[in-house]
């Protein structure tokens, strides 16, 4: 691949690419350090779509259908995005596999007033409140849970997710759109996950 | 913060406050998943062309006694 066609940040070449190029060519290491850089936010985008149970196997599968698909990745974006894209669809594989779902609504829990006695427990309760919005953006629609875990958890840009997703700016959009609204409408099924604590 | 706070609705903005404690708590691997990858990824770069070899074999032999046995059905 020429270096002058290479995708830049700033005009600085993005390193990424170095590592795919000498991977593509056979050099395990530099997988490696590809596995490496991205581990983080491939576990944790598969986490947040498929849950932390099966979030291991996602990533698994998604770098191993990467490695194998290497020779297709041209550079054209980022190859970030292109990993996404390929944990994205593993995701949802993953999802296709286990219909129906076996997630719950978490049960109703009594919202506290005002008055709750606060402190040490509001660390358990924090930690609650986010098992329980872990729980209702899994049971978002799968094309809409990635949008928003994408855009409002990862914070990639629009452009990114529509290359990660495979679809035009306008849609990302309007499913982003689509998601959050969808999500407040699950949180506001249950006081105690609408109303934060004062 | 989500950057498209400014011009989101007081639900969203809501909504875009419970996410942070998402995008605080950043759950990451174990530390066994990036040799468990290149563990895998080399054995299956192993198998892979020598499977694919035999594939091909299968799939011409099996072409190959089907023009048989179809030359066969079609003799008077």
């Amino acid at each position: 691949m020429n270096s002058s066609t290479l995708p830049t940040t700033l005009g600085k070449v993005d390193p990424d690419i170095e590592l795919v190029r000498r991977a593509q060519a056979g050099e395990l290491g530099a997988f490696e350090s590809l596995v490496e850089r991205h581990r983080d936010v491939v576990f944790r985008v598969a986490a947040r779509v498929v849950g932390p149970e099966d979030a291991e196997d996602v990533s698994q599968d998604a770098f191993l259908r990467a490695f194998h698909r290497l020779d297709r990745f041209r550079g054209e974006g980022a190859f970030r995005s292109w990993l996404l894209q390929i944990t994205h669809n593993a995701a949802l594989s993953a999802i296709g596999r286990r219909r129906p779902e076996p997630i719950e609504e978490p049960d109703e829990v009594e919202a506290e007033g005002p008055t709750a006695i606060r402190g040490p427990v509001s660390q358990l309760e924090s930690r609650e409140r986010r098992k329980r919005l872990e729980m209702k953006i899994r049971l978002l629609r799968p094309e809409h849970r990635t949008v928003l875990v994408l855009r409002d958890v990862e914070g990639l840009s629009y452009e990114e997710i529509g290359e990660v997703a495979e679809m035009p700016l306008g849609s990302v959009k309007g499913r982003l759109h689509r998601a959050r609204d969808e999500l407040i409408d699950l949180l506001r099924r249950n006081t105690y996950d609408w109303e934060l604590p004062k | 913060m989500n950057p498209d706070r400014d011009e989101a609705s007081p639900a969203t903005r809501k909504l875009d406050d419970y996410l942070e404690s998402l995008r605080t708590d950043r759950p990451s691997p174990d530390p066994a998943l990036v040799p468990s990858v290149v563990s895998k990824a080399r054995w299956q770069r192993a198998v892979r062309a020598p499977l694919h070899a035999v594939g091909m074999l299968v799939s011409a032999l099996a072409g190959g006694l089907a023009i048989l046995l179809g030359s066969e059905e079609r003799r008077p």
